[in-house]
């Protein structure tokens, strides 16, 4: 008897095997299926997908064997495997010097044929074998050795598509990861920045008081500029802080009617004369988690009235319960937008006006747009250049009632 | 009016936030000493009269911000509720952030209240109205 020599690039083989993270798994029906199928085709009791580990060769499935694995120096795999692309057939193995003493043929399962299919990978690395054995000498036909190579490159596919999904998984923890840094450091930054900026702030009013009767009225100008600019930034970053704070496990998530939260949306913002707030009566009984729909119905009230060009404006705020989802609308008579800008506005930092005529942090809509869609929901709107606009954001019912029974517990 | 004077203590690290505290005492012509430390460690030292440092005479009045360097806020309130002659010393402390988590913490050390630091600059009446109402309370009680 003689165990086969180690292949040349054994140490980047067995590193390759492990990147699949199948050794020691649990039988899976995918693999199983192949294994029988050979037996099958072949007409033989045994087969076996065996892969070849540092000392041992593991089998993944196993038709007509009970044995989980083997030493590596009794496998015929090992053999198998130096002919990574070329199947390896014993049809005898008494008669085969290799393998005459082999525990496996002197002894159970007494092994006198074999044929084995490495399993080669795309990277050139052959793991193991899909194999086919039997207790009497024989020989495959050409068509059986070449279905048997079928399903080898079958047992390949499924172990790539393992990979795949495994790096898949290991890819989405990461990005869920580094999203997370991010809004933590947007977090931090954000409120950072906000210290020396106060402190500006503060510096010119004090400037501006000290100074009283000194400055000329360009001076007096460009003071106010910079009072604009930093309260513009407190704005931004307050906005910015919002954005990165949105994470509904943190936000106590009361239960209010919508009707309730229109109210106090109100009391938010300074809704001027020529401004009317009409809602629908549909909005008595709806009701929604006050956090975080406070600050989407804040923000698009505000965006409303901020932007509104006429002497009469009409805000409408309806809201219907529909097949388990909410809809809700808020549309208004102002300016509207055209549509070429309808995807553009709920991108982070953009506005549609300079910051001097209009104010606007341009993190409103992209706020409401995140708000939604962890709720499930999605948000849309609908306007033309004069019309005016709507905007329409739907979410479930069904994630609330979780969040609901959540707090209870 | 209280003639008794309030030993205040400002524990704040920005030399812009301590002006403006400065400022809206002198501007509501407040009498009580206003004293200030860098941060929690000056402050304890001060309190106590360890390090070489003016020990401030009772009663007190303190004034504290949260990040601060070496001793935080939460961390000076911390060791001041833990010893006997400091458990009962009004404490204000001092926000910026709305962050909810900051002020739980605070709450924990029996505070007396928050004073919003932008409120000292454009609402300093009353916020020093507070404070004067505080004082009454520690002069006399």
């Amino acid at each position: 008897m003689s165990a086969a020599p180690l292949p040349e690039n054994e140490e980047q083989r067995l590193e390759a095997l492990r990147g699949y993270n199948v050794l020691d798994t649990p039988a899976e029906d995918e693999y199983d299926n192949i294994v029988k199928l050979a037996s099958t085709i072949c007409g033989t009791p045994i087969s076996l997908v065996s892969l070849v580990d540092k000392e041992r060769q593991w089998f993944k499935a196993r038709t007509g064997l009970d044995a989980l694995e083997t030493h590596r120096d009794l496998a015929f795999c090992s053999h198998a495997i130096h002919t990574p692309t070329e199947p390896f057939v014993v049809e005898d193995a008494t008669k085969d010097p290799r393998f005459a003493e082999n525990e496996l043929v002197t002894g159970p399962p007494n092994i006198r044929f074999y044929a084995g299919c490495p399993l080669l990978t795309p990277d050139g690395y052959a793991l193991g074998t899909l194999c086919t054995i039997d207790i009497i000498p024989r020989q495959l036909r050409n068509d059986q050795i070449e279905a048997l190579k079928i399903l080898a490159d079958n047992v390949v596919t499924l172990l790539q598509l393992r990979k795949l999904s495994i790096e898949r998984k290991e890819l989405a923890e990461k990005l869920t990861e580094s999203n997370q840094e991010l809004e933590n450091f947007a977090h931090i930054a954000s409120h950072d920045l906000k210290s020396p900026l106060r402190a500006i702030g503060t510096l010119t009013e004090w400037l501006e008081e000290d100074a009283e009767g000194l400055l000329t009225p360009k001076c007096q100008e460009h003071i106010q500029k910079i009072r604009d600019r930093t309260d513009r930034m407190h704005k931004l970053l307050d906005d910015l802080l919002n954005y990165s704070r949105i994470n509904f496990d943190e936000t106590p998530a009361q239960i209010v009617t919508t009707s309730a939260l229109i109210e106090e949306v109100k009391g938010l913002l300074d809704i001027p004369e020529h401004i009317t707030l009409e809602t629908h009566e549909s909005l008595q009984s709806i009701e929604i988690p006050q956090i975080p729909l406070l600050q989407v119905f804040q923000n698009l009230i505000s965006n409303a009235i901020k932007h509104h060009d006429k002497k009469q404006g009409k805000i409408v705020i309806s809201a219907r319960e529909e097949n388990g989802f909410y809809h809700f609308t808020i549309s208004d008579n102002g300016p509207g937008i055209p549509e070429r800008f309808h995807a553009k506005i709920f991108e982070m930092f953009q506005v549609l006006k300079p910051r001097d005529e209009v104010e606007g942090s341009g993190i409103g809509l992209p706020l409401v747009k995140k708000i939604i869609t962890k709720l499930g929901g999605e948000v849309s709107i609908d306007s033309e250049e004069g019309k005016g606009s709507t905007f329409t954001f739907t979410f479930p019912k069904k994630e609330l009632n979780t969040q609901k029974s959540k707090r209870a517990s | 009016m209280t003639t008794e004077p309030v030993n205040i203590l400002l524990v704040e690290d920005d030399d812009v936030e301590a002006e403006a505290i400065q400022r809206a005492f002198e501007k509501a012509d407040v009498k009580h000493p206003l004293y200030r430390a860098k941060d929690g460690v000056e402050a304890l030292e001060m309190l106590k009269g360890e390090n070489a440092r003016y020990s401030i005479p009772k009663p007190h009045l303190l004034l504290i911000d949260i990040n601060m360097p070496r001793m935080s806020g939460i961390e000076l309130l911390s060791h001041i509720r833990s010893e006997p002659t400091y458990k009962r010393t009004l404490a204000f402390v001092l926000t910026t952030s709305k962050s909810l988590e900051d002020r739980m913490r605070a709450y924990n050390y029996n505070i007396a209240g928050f004073v919003n630091k932008s409120d000292v600059n454009k609402d300093y009446k009353n916020v020093i109205n507070m404070l004067e109402n505080y004082t009454e309370i520690v002069a006399f009680p």
